[in-house]
Protein backbone atom coordinates (compact mmCIF):
# COMPACT_ATOMS: atom_id res chain seq x y z
CA UNK A 1 0.00 0.00 0.00
CA UNK A 2 1.55 3.27 -1.15
CA UNK A 3 1.09 6.58 0.60
CA UNK A 4 -2.11 8.18 -0.69
CA UNK A 5 -3.11 5.42 -3.11
CA UNK A 6 -6.86 5.44 -3.86
CA UNK A 7 -8.74 2.66 -2.06
CA UNK A 8 -12.11 1.79 -3.50
CA UNK A 9 -14.77 1.51 -0.78
CA UNK A 10 -18.41 2.39 -0.39
CA UNK A 11 -18.23 4.94 2.42
CA UNK A 12 -19.70 8.39 3.14
CA UNK A 13 -16.26 10.01 2.71
CA UNK A 14 -15.88 8.38 -0.72
CA UNK A 15 -19.33 9.58 -1.73
CA UNK A 16 -19.09 13.23 -0.67
CA UNK A 17 -18.16 15.82 -3.27
CA UNK A 18 -14.43 16.32 -3.82
CA UNK A 19 -14.84 20.08 -3.24
CA UNK A 20 -16.38 19.86 0.23
CA UNK A 21 -13.83 17.24 1.23
CA UNK A 22 -11.02 19.45 -0.09
CA UNK A 23 -12.26 22.54 1.82
CA UNK A 24 -12.77 20.58 5.05
CA UNK A 25 -9.39 18.88 4.92
CA UNK A 26 -7.60 22.05 3.85
CA UNK A 27 -9.17 23.78 6.89
CA UNK A 28 -7.73 21.10 9.21
CA UNK A 29 -4.28 21.60 7.68
CA UNK A 30 -4.42 25.40 7.94
CA UNK A 31 -5.69 25.24 11.52
CA UNK A 32 -2.85 22.91 12.51
CA UNK A 33 -0.35 25.43 11.12
CA UNK A 34 -1.80 28.50 12.88
CA UNK A 35 -2.97 27.04 16.19
CA UNK A 36 -0.02 26.29 18.45
CA UNK A 37 -1.78 24.09 20.99
CA UNK A 38 -0.70 20.55 21.78
CA UNK A 39 -4.19 19.32 22.66
CA UNK A 40 -5.61 20.77 19.45
CA UNK A 41 -2.93 19.04 17.36
CA UNK A 42 -3.61 15.72 19.09
CA UNK A 43 -7.34 16.28 18.43
CA UNK A 44 -6.62 16.86 14.70
CA UNK A 45 -4.59 13.65 14.46
CA UNK A 46 -7.32 11.67 16.21
CA UNK A 47 -9.94 13.30 13.99
CA UNK A 48 -8.11 12.27 10.81
CA UNK A 49 -7.61 8.71 12.10
CA UNK A 50 -11.27 8.57 13.10
CA UNK A 51 -12.33 9.82 9.66
CA UNK A 52 -10.20 7.15 8.00
CA UNK A 53 -12.02 4.43 9.94
CA UNK A 54 -15.44 5.88 9.11
CA UNK A 55 -14.28 5.84 5.47
CA UNK A 56 -13.49 2.10 5.86
CA UNK A 57 -9.83 2.68 4.96
CA UNK A 58 -8.48 2.87 8.54
CA UNK A 59 -6.17 -0.14 8.34
CA UNK A 60 -4.75 0.86 4.94
CA UNK A 61 -4.38 4.47 6.12
CA UNK A 62 -2.37 3.56 9.22
CA UNK A 63 -0.33 1.01 7.28
CA UNK A 64 0.61 3.52 4.57
CA UNK A 65 1.75 6.04 7.22
CA UNK A 66 4.15 3.50 8.73
CA UNK A 67 6.87 4.68 6.36
CA UNK A 68 6.97 8.22 7.78
CA UNK A 69 7.60 7.07 11.35
CA UNK A 70 11.36 7.71 11.09
CA UNK A 71 10.76 11.13 9.54
CA UNK A 72 8.63 12.08 12.56
CA UNK A 73 11.20 10.68 14.96
CA UNK A 74 13.95 12.60 13.19
CA UNK A 75 11.92 15.84 13.29
CA UNK A 76 11.27 15.33 17.01
CA UNK A 77 14.96 14.83 17.82
CA UNK A 78 16.03 17.82 15.69
CA UNK A 79 13.50 20.12 17.37
CA UNK A 80 14.43 18.84 20.81
CA UNK A 81 18.11 19.56 20.30
CA UNK A 82 18.14 22.60 18.03
CA UNK A 83 14.97 24.61 18.76
CA UNK A 84 17.07 27.07 20.77
CA UNK A 85 18.72 28.30 17.56
CA UNK A 86 15.32 29.62 16.39
CA UNK A 87 15.02 33.42 16.42
CA UNK A 88 11.23 33.36 16.74
CA UNK A 89 10.83 31.47 19.99
CA UNK A 90 10.96 33.06 23.45
CA UNK A 91 13.22 30.75 25.43
CA UNK A 92 13.11 32.56 28.75
CA UNK A 93 10.16 30.51 30.08
CA UNK A 94 11.86 27.19 29.48
CA UNK A 95 12.84 24.99 32.44
CA UNK A 96 16.09 23.14 31.86
CA UNK A 97 15.64 19.38 32.23
CA UNK A 98 19.04 18.01 31.23
CA UNK A 99 22.29 18.87 29.49
CA UNK A 100 23.69 16.41 26.95
CA UNK A 101 27.10 17.57 25.71
CA UNK A 102 26.61 20.88 23.89
CA UNK A 103 22.81 20.46 23.89
CA UNK A 104 20.36 21.72 26.49
CA UNK A 105 17.09 19.85 26.78
CA UNK A 106 14.34 21.95 28.34
CA UNK A 107 10.58 21.91 28.79
CA UNK A 108 9.90 24.13 25.77
CA UNK A 109 12.14 21.99 23.53
CA UNK A 110 10.26 18.93 24.68
CA UNK A 111 6.92 20.56 23.74
CA UNK A 112 8.24 21.39 20.28
CA UNK A 113 9.63 17.89 19.89
CA UNK A 114 6.04 16.67 20.21
CA UNK A 115 4.22 19.48 18.40
CA UNK A 116 6.34 19.62 15.24
CA UNK A 117 6.11 15.90 14.39
CA UNK A 118 2.36 16.16 15.02
CA UNK A 119 2.13 19.06 12.53
CA UNK A 120 4.16 17.09 9.97
CA UNK A 121 1.93 14.08 10.59
CA UNK A 122 -1.17 16.20 9.93
CA UNK A 123 0.40 17.79 6.83
CA UNK A 124 1.07 14.32 5.39
CA UNK A 125 -1.91 12.36 6.69
CA UNK A 126 -4.64 14.79 5.59
CA UNK A 127 -3.71 14.74 1.85
CA UNK A 128 -3.11 10.98 2.21
CA UNK A 129 -6.66 10.44 3.45
CA UNK A 130 -7.98 12.78 0.74
CA UNK A 131 -6.34 10.82 -2.07
CA UNK A 132 -7.25 7.48 -0.48
CA UNK A 133 -10.91 8.46 -0.76
CA UNK A 134 -10.85 10.61 -3.91
CA UNK A 135 -9.79 9.64 -7.42
CA UNK A 136 -7.33 11.88 -9.26
CA UNK A 137 -10.06 12.60 -11.80
CA UNK A 138 -12.44 13.79 -9.10
CA UNK A 139 -9.64 15.90 -7.61
CA UNK A 140 -9.11 17.68 -10.95
CA UNK A 141 -12.86 18.25 -11.37
CA UNK A 142 -13.06 19.63 -7.80
CA UNK A 143 -10.26 22.11 -8.48
CA UNK A 144 -11.90 23.26 -11.72
CA UNK A 145 -15.26 23.69 -9.97
CA UNK A 146 -13.50 25.73 -7.30
CA UNK A 147 -12.45 28.10 -10.12
CA UNK A 148 -8.83 26.97 -10.28
CA UNK A 149 -7.70 27.46 -13.92
CA UNK A 150 -8.00 24.18 -15.82
CA UNK A 151 -4.36 24.08 -16.83
CA UNK A 152 -3.32 24.36 -13.17
CA UNK A 153 -5.85 21.77 -12.01
CA UNK A 154 -4.74 19.40 -14.76
CA UNK A 155 -1.08 19.94 -13.82
CA UNK A 156 -1.76 19.24 -10.11
CA UNK A 157 -3.68 16.11 -11.05
CA UNK A 158 -0.99 14.93 -13.42
CA UNK A 159 1.69 15.58 -10.80
CA UNK A 160 -0.27 13.60 -8.19
CA UNK A 161 -0.61 10.72 -10.64
CA UNK A 162 3.07 10.88 -11.63
CA UNK A 163 4.12 10.56 -7.99
CA UNK A 164 2.51 7.10 -7.92
CA UNK A 165 3.87 6.05 -11.33
CA UNK A 166 7.38 7.20 -10.48
CA UNK A 167 7.17 5.52 -7.08
CA UNK A 168 6.50 2.24 -8.89
CA UNK A 169 9.39 2.81 -11.29
CA UNK A 170 11.75 3.59 -8.40
CA UNK A 171 10.84 0.30 -6.72
CA UNK A 172 11.33 -1.67 -9.94
CA UNK A 173 14.79 -0.17 -10.54
CA UNK A 174 15.78 -0.74 -6.91
CA UNK A 175 14.75 -4.40 -7.13
CA UNK A 176 16.65 -4.84 -10.41
CA UNK A 177 19.86 -3.50 -8.87
CA UNK A 178 19.48 -5.52 -5.66
CA UNK A 179 19.01 -8.56 -7.92
CA UNK A 180 22.50 -7.80 -9.28
CA UNK A 181 23.98 -7.94 -5.78
CA UNK A 182 23.70 -4.28 -4.78
CA UNK A 183 23.57 -4.19 -0.99
CA UNK A 184 22.02 -0.93 0.18
CA UNK A 185 22.15 -1.69 3.89
CA UNK A 186 25.90 -2.06 4.34
CA UNK A 187 28.73 0.45 4.66
CA UNK A 188 28.97 3.97 6.07
CA UNK A 189 26.76 6.96 5.23
CA UNK A 190 28.83 8.13 2.21
CA UNK A 191 29.06 4.60 0.87
CA UNK A 192 25.30 4.14 1.24
CA UNK A 193 24.63 7.40 -0.60
CA UNK A 194 27.03 6.33 -3.38
CA UNK A 195 25.26 3.00 -3.65
CA UNK A 196 22.08 4.84 -4.65
CA UNK A 197 23.68 6.13 -7.90
CA UNK A 198 22.74 2.91 -9.80
CA UNK A 199 19.15 3.59 -8.77
CA UNK A 200 19.03 7.38 -9.21
CA UNK A 201 20.54 7.47 -12.75
CA UNK A 202 18.06 5.03 -14.37
CA UNK A 203 15.28 6.68 -12.36
CA UNK A 204 16.07 10.11 -13.85
CA UNK A 205 16.28 8.58 -17.34
CA UNK A 206 12.96 6.81 -16.81
CA UNK A 207 11.31 9.98 -15.42
CA UNK A 208 12.37 12.02 -18.45
CA UNK A 209 11.17 9.22 -20.68
CA UNK A 210 7.80 9.19 -18.91
CA UNK A 211 7.43 12.97 -19.26
CA UNK A 212 8.26 12.67 -22.95
CA UNK A 213 5.64 9.95 -23.37
CA UNK A 214 3.01 12.11 -21.66
CA UNK A 215 3.98 15.02 -23.89
CA UNK A 216 3.53 12.88 -27.01
CA UNK A 217 0.22 11.47 -25.72
CA UNK A 218 -1.14 14.98 -25.04
CA UNK A 219 -0.06 16.21 -28.47
CA UNK A 220 -1.56 13.19 -30.20
CA UNK A 221 -4.88 13.92 -28.51
CA UNK A 222 -4.64 17.63 -29.46
CA UNK A 223 -4.75 18.66 -25.80
CA UNK A 224 -5.68 22.33 -25.52
CA UNK A 225 -5.95 23.67 -21.96
CA UNK A 226 -7.53 26.92 -23.21
CA UNK A 227 -10.55 25.11 -24.60
CA UNK A 228 -13.63 25.02 -22.37
CA UNK A 229 -13.84 21.65 -20.66
CA UNK A 230 -17.00 19.75 -19.86
CA UNK A 231 -17.22 16.73 -17.59
CA UNK A 232 -19.05 13.48 -18.16
CA UNK A 233 -19.94 13.20 -14.47
CA UNK A 234 -21.62 16.16 -12.80
CA UNK A 235 -21.93 15.85 -9.03
CA UNK A 236 -24.20 18.22 -7.16
CA UNK A 237 -23.70 19.41 -3.57
CA UNK A 238 -25.76 17.36 -1.12
CA UNK A 239 -26.64 18.31 2.46
CA UNK A 240 -23.58 16.53 3.87
CA UNK A 241 -21.38 18.52 1.45
CA UNK A 242 -22.77 21.82 2.71
CA UNK A 243 -22.34 20.69 6.34
CA UNK A 244 -18.72 19.64 5.71
CA UNK A 245 -17.90 22.88 3.87
CA UNK A 246 -19.40 25.15 6.54
CA UNK A 247 -17.93 23.07 9.36
CA UNK A 248 -14.48 23.45 7.83
CA UNK A 249 -14.71 27.18 7.12
CA UNK A 250 -16.50 28.14 10.36
CA UNK A 251 -14.13 26.09 12.56
CA UNK A 252 -11.17 27.73 10.89
CA UNK A 253 -12.61 31.25 11.33
CA UNK A 254 -13.51 30.47 14.96
CA UNK A 255 -10.01 29.15 15.77
CA UNK A 256 -8.29 32.06 14.03
CA UNK A 257 -10.50 34.53 15.95
CA UNK A 258 -9.55 32.85 19.24
CA UNK A 259 -5.91 33.03 18.25
CA UNK A 260 -6.12 36.71 17.24
CA UNK A 261 -7.98 37.49 20.48
CA UNK A 262 -5.21 35.83 22.46
CA UNK A 263 -7.52 33.18 23.97
CA UNK A 264 -5.37 30.39 22.53
CA UNK A 265 -1.78 30.39 21.32
CA UNK B 1 22.36 -40.19 -8.03
CA UNK B 2 19.37 -38.07 -7.10
CA UNK B 3 19.77 -34.38 -7.75
CA UNK B 4 19.06 -31.99 -4.87
CA UNK B 5 16.33 -29.41 -4.90
CA UNK B 6 17.47 -26.09 -6.33
CA UNK B 7 14.35 -24.36 -5.03
CA UNK B 8 11.90 -25.46 -2.38
CA UNK B 9 8.85 -23.35 -1.60
CA UNK B 10 7.29 -24.46 1.67
CA UNK B 11 3.71 -23.36 2.48
CA UNK B 12 4.26 -19.76 1.42
CA UNK B 13 1.65 -17.06 1.94
CA UNK B 14 2.17 -13.54 0.66
CA UNK B 15 0.23 -10.32 0.26
CA UNK B 16 1.14 -6.73 -0.57
CA UNK B 17 0.43 -4.60 2.49
CA UNK B 18 -3.07 -5.22 3.78
CA UNK B 19 -4.46 -6.25 0.39
CA UNK B 20 -5.90 -9.71 -0.33
CA UNK B 21 -3.53 -12.69 -0.44
CA UNK B 22 -1.49 -12.84 -3.65
CA UNK B 23 -0.13 -16.31 -2.82
CA UNK B 24 -2.06 -18.77 -0.69
CA UNK B 25 -0.22 -21.69 0.87
CA UNK B 26 2.02 -22.31 -2.13
CA UNK B 27 4.36 -25.29 -1.96
CA UNK B 28 6.54 -26.59 -4.78
CA UNK B 29 9.99 -27.99 -5.42
CA UNK B 30 12.29 -27.56 -8.39
CA UNK B 31 15.10 -30.04 -8.96
CA UNK B 32 18.53 -28.84 -10.03
CA UNK B 33 19.02 -28.68 -13.79
CA UNK B 34 15.33 -28.47 -14.67
CA UNK B 35 13.78 -25.76 -16.84
CA UNK B 36 10.46 -24.91 -15.26
CA UNK B 37 7.76 -22.90 -16.97
CA UNK B 38 5.89 -20.78 -14.43
CA UNK B 39 2.56 -20.07 -16.07
CA UNK B 40 -0.81 -18.61 -15.21
CA UNK B 41 -3.14 -15.75 -16.04
CA UNK B 42 -2.15 -12.14 -15.35
CA UNK B 43 -2.31 -11.43 -11.62
CA UNK B 44 -2.04 -15.09 -10.63
CA UNK B 45 1.13 -14.46 -8.59
CA UNK B 46 3.90 -15.66 -10.96
CA UNK B 47 6.16 -12.61 -10.63
CA UNK B 48 5.46 -12.43 -6.89
CA UNK B 49 6.58 -16.05 -6.46
CA UNK B 50 9.70 -15.37 -8.54
CA UNK B 51 10.54 -12.29 -6.45
CA UNK B 52 10.09 -14.32 -3.26
CA UNK B 53 12.52 -16.95 -4.58
CA UNK B 54 14.99 -14.15 -5.36
CA UNK B 55 14.54 -12.73 -1.84
CA UNK B 56 13.21 -9.39 -3.08
CA UNK B 57 10.00 -9.96 -1.12
CA UNK B 58 9.54 -11.69 2.20
CA UNK B 59 6.75 -14.23 2.72
CA UNK B 60 4.14 -13.50 5.38
CA UNK B 61 4.12 -17.18 6.27
CA UNK B 62 6.19 -20.15 5.13
CA UNK B 63 9.78 -20.47 3.97
CA UNK B 64 11.76 -20.64 0.72
CA UNK B 65 14.98 -22.60 0.35
CA UNK B 66 17.60 -22.39 -2.41
CA UNK B 67 19.96 -25.34 -2.43
CA UNK B 68 18.83 -26.14 1.10
CA UNK B 69 19.54 -22.67 2.50
CA UNK B 70 16.78 -20.40 3.81
CA UNK B 71 16.46 -17.35 1.54
CA UNK B 72 15.46 -15.22 4.56
CA UNK B 73 18.89 -15.86 6.11
CA UNK B 74 20.93 -14.87 3.03
CA UNK B 75 22.03 -11.32 2.13
CA UNK B 76 21.50 -9.85 -1.39
CA UNK B 77 25.08 -10.70 -2.44
CA UNK B 78 24.76 -14.36 -1.45
CA UNK B 79 21.42 -14.60 -3.23
CA UNK B 80 22.84 -12.86 -6.34
CA UNK B 81 25.56 -15.53 -6.51
CA UNK B 82 22.95 -18.29 -6.58
CA UNK B 83 19.96 -16.70 -8.32
CA UNK B 84 19.96 -14.47 -11.41
CA UNK B 85 16.81 -12.54 -12.22
CA UNK B 86 16.00 -11.00 -15.58
CA UNK B 87 13.16 -8.53 -15.06
CA UNK B 88 10.39 -7.50 -17.43
CA UNK B 89 11.75 -4.40 -19.23
CA UNK B 90 15.32 -5.03 -18.01
CA UNK B 91 16.66 -2.04 -19.94
CA UNK B 92 15.41 0.17 -17.07
CA UNK B 93 18.31 -0.96 -14.87
CA UNK B 94 21.02 0.50 -17.13
CA UNK B 95 23.08 3.29 -15.54
CA UNK B 96 26.80 2.85 -16.34
CA UNK B 97 28.91 4.94 -18.70
CA UNK B 98 30.01 1.95 -20.78
CA UNK B 99 28.57 -1.45 -21.66
CA UNK B 100 31.62 -3.05 -20.02
CA UNK B 101 30.88 -1.35 -16.67
CA UNK B 102 27.21 -2.21 -16.93
CA UNK B 103 27.96 -5.92 -17.38
CA UNK B 104 30.68 -5.84 -14.71
CA UNK B 105 28.36 -4.19 -12.13
CA UNK B 106 26.98 -7.46 -10.72
CA UNK B 107 30.32 -9.35 -10.54
CA UNK B 108 31.90 -6.37 -8.75
CA UNK B 109 29.05 -6.27 -6.23
CA UNK B 110 29.37 -9.92 -5.34
CA UNK B 111 33.18 -9.86 -5.33
CA UNK B 112 33.88 -12.22 -8.25
CA UNK B 113 37.38 -12.69 -9.67
CA UNK B 114 38.51 -12.55 -13.34
CA UNK B 115 35.84 -9.98 -14.06
CA UNK B 116 37.41 -8.80 -17.34
CA UNK B 117 37.55 -12.33 -18.72
CA UNK B 118 34.00 -13.08 -17.62
CA UNK B 119 32.65 -9.89 -19.20
CA UNK B 120 34.47 -10.58 -22.49
CA UNK B 121 33.20 -14.15 -22.61
CA UNK B 122 29.58 -13.22 -22.07
CA UNK B 123 29.87 -10.27 -24.48
CA UNK B 124 31.16 -12.64 -27.13
CA UNK B 125 28.32 -15.05 -26.51
CA UNK B 126 25.74 -12.27 -26.91
CA UNK B 127 27.40 -10.42 -29.79
CA UNK B 128 28.39 -7.37 -27.76
CA UNK B 129 32.19 -7.46 -28.08
CA UNK B 130 32.39 -4.39 -30.31
CA UNK B 131 30.03 -2.46 -28.00
CA UNK B 132 31.94 -2.84 -24.73
CA UNK B 133 33.34 0.72 -24.79
CA UNK B 134 30.11 2.30 -26.03
CA UNK B 135 27.61 4.06 -23.73
CA UNK B 136 24.67 1.69 -23.13
CA UNK B 137 22.30 4.65 -23.52
CA UNK B 138 23.33 4.94 -27.19
CA UNK B 139 22.35 1.34 -28.02
CA UNK B 140 19.21 0.17 -29.76
CA UNK B 141 16.46 -1.39 -27.62
CA UNK B 142 17.46 -4.89 -28.75
CA UNK B 143 21.10 -4.29 -27.86
CA UNK B 144 20.14 -2.85 -24.45
CA UNK B 145 18.11 -6.00 -23.87
CA UNK B 146 21.17 -8.12 -24.64
CA UNK B 147 23.28 -6.00 -22.25
CA UNK B 148 20.71 -6.62 -19.52
CA UNK B 149 20.76 -10.38 -20.20
CA UNK B 150 24.57 -10.34 -20.17
CA UNK B 151 24.64 -8.47 -16.85
CA UNK B 152 22.63 -11.30 -15.26
CA UNK B 153 24.36 -14.28 -16.90
CA UNK B 154 27.86 -12.92 -16.20
CA UNK B 155 27.36 -13.67 -12.49
CA UNK B 156 27.09 -17.34 -13.43
CA UNK B 157 24.17 -18.09 -11.07
CA UNK B 158 22.99 -21.69 -10.64
CA UNK B 159 19.34 -20.63 -10.80
CA UNK B 160 18.11 -18.18 -13.44
CA UNK B 161 14.68 -16.58 -13.39
CA UNK B 162 13.50 -15.11 -16.68
CA UNK B 163 10.38 -12.97 -16.27
CA UNK B 164 8.65 -12.74 -19.65
CA UNK B 165 11.99 -12.37 -21.48
CA UNK B 166 10.49 -12.27 -24.98
CA UNK B 167 7.90 -9.58 -24.24
CA UNK B 168 8.03 -7.00 -27.04
CA UNK B 169 11.15 -8.52 -28.64
CA UNK B 170 11.90 -8.62 -32.34
CA UNK B 171 12.50 -11.94 -34.09
CA UNK B 172 16.31 -11.77 -33.71
CA UNK B 173 16.19 -11.27 -29.94
CA UNK B 174 13.39 -13.82 -29.62
CA UNK B 175 15.49 -16.54 -31.23
CA UNK B 176 18.54 -15.43 -29.22
CA UNK B 177 16.63 -15.79 -25.94
CA UNK B 178 15.37 -19.20 -27.03
CA UNK B 179 18.97 -20.23 -27.78
CA UNK B 180 20.18 -18.92 -24.41
CA UNK B 181 17.56 -20.99 -22.56
CA UNK B 182 18.59 -24.09 -24.52
CA UNK B 183 22.26 -23.41 -23.69
CA UNK B 184 21.50 -22.90 -20.00
CA UNK B 185 19.61 -26.20 -19.96
CA UNK B 186 22.59 -27.93 -21.58
CA UNK B 187 24.93 -26.39 -18.99
CA UNK B 188 22.80 -27.89 -16.23
CA UNK B 189 21.44 -24.61 -14.89
CA UNK B 190 18.07 -24.43 -13.20
CA UNK B 191 15.82 -22.06 -15.12
CA UNK B 192 12.46 -20.64 -14.07
CA UNK B 193 10.77 -19.23 -17.14
CA UNK B 194 7.73 -17.00 -16.71
CA UNK B 195 5.92 -16.69 -20.02
CA UNK B 196 2.55 -16.66 -21.72
CA UNK B 197 4.02 -17.82 -25.03
CA UNK B 198 3.43 -21.46 -25.91
CA UNK B 199 5.96 -21.22 -28.77
CA UNK B 200 8.65 -20.48 -26.22
CA UNK B 201 7.51 -22.77 -23.43
CA UNK B 202 6.81 -25.90 -25.48
CA UNK B 203 10.35 -26.52 -26.79
CA UNK B 204 12.28 -25.04 -23.84
CA UNK B 205 10.83 -26.30 -20.57
CA UNK B 206 10.97 -29.68 -18.87
CA UNK B 207 8.32 -29.04 -16.23
CA UNK B 208 5.40 -26.72 -15.65
CA UNK B 209 4.09 -25.05 -12.50
CA UNK B 210 0.72 -23.40 -13.16
CA UNK B 211 -0.72 -20.77 -10.84
CA UNK B 212 -4.22 -19.43 -10.64
CA UNK B 213 -5.55 -16.95 -8.08
CA UNK B 214 -2.42 -17.40 -5.98
CA UNK B 215 -2.63 -21.19 -5.82
CA UNK B 216 -0.87 -23.97 -7.69
CA UNK B 217 -3.32 -25.72 -10.00
CA UNK B 218 -0.81 -27.92 -11.81
CA UNK B 219 2.68 -29.16 -11.14
CA UNK B 220 4.34 -31.78 -13.30
CA UNK B 221 5.98 -32.74 -16.55
CA UNK B 222 5.60 -30.57 -19.64
CA UNK B 223 3.92 -33.36 -21.63
CA UNK B 224 1.29 -33.92 -18.92
CA UNK B 225 0.48 -30.20 -18.89
CA UNK B 226 0.07 -29.89 -22.64
CA UNK B 227 -2.18 -32.96 -22.71
CA UNK B 228 -4.43 -31.64 -19.94
CA UNK B 229 -7.00 -29.43 -21.65
CA UNK B 230 -8.82 -28.54 -18.42
CA UNK B 231 -5.69 -27.13 -16.77
CA UNK B 232 -4.55 -25.46 -20.00
CA UNK B 233 -7.93 -23.75 -20.22
CA UNK B 234 -8.01 -22.72 -16.56
CA UNK B 235 -4.69 -20.89 -16.87
CA UNK B 236 -5.66 -19.22 -20.12
CA UNK B 237 -3.76 -21.25 -22.73
CA UNK B 238 -6.89 -22.38 -24.52
CA UNK B 239 -9.20 -19.70 -25.82
CA UNK B 240 -12.92 -19.67 -25.21
CA UNK B 241 -15.08 -21.21 -27.91
CA UNK B 242 -17.77 -19.19 -29.69
CA UNK B 243 -20.60 -20.53 -27.49
CA UNK B 244 -18.75 -19.48 -24.32
CA UNK B 245 -18.02 -16.06 -25.78
CA UNK B 246 -21.71 -15.48 -26.49
CA UNK B 247 -22.69 -16.53 -22.95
Amino acid sequence: MRLGQYVERNSWLHRVDGRSKLIFMFSIMLASIFVDNLFFLVFCVLLVIGLSFTAKVGKEFLYSLKGIFFLLLFAGVIWLLFYRTSLFINKTEAIVIAKVGPFTIDSLGLTYAVKMPLRILIAISVPTLYFMTTTIREFIISLVKLRVPYVMAFTFGLAAQLVFSLGDEFEKIKEAQIARGLSLNSGGLISRIRKHIPIIVPFIVKSLDLVDQINIALNLKHFNPEKKTVFYQEKSFSRIDWILTFLGILSLIFLLSLKCGGVIQ
Amino acid sequence: MTKMYAVRVDHVWFRYGKEKWTLKDVSTSIREGRVVGLVGPTGSGKTTLAKLIKGLLKPAKGEIYIFGKKVSELDPRQIAREVGYLFQNPTHQIFSLTVYDEIAFGPRNIGMDNIEERVKNIAEKLGLVDKLKVSPFNLSTGEKERVAIASVLVMDPRIIILDEPTLGQDYRNYTLIKRIITDLRREGKTVILISHELDLLEPCVTDIVALKDGMIVFEGKREEFFENDTVMKSVGFVGLNIAELIV
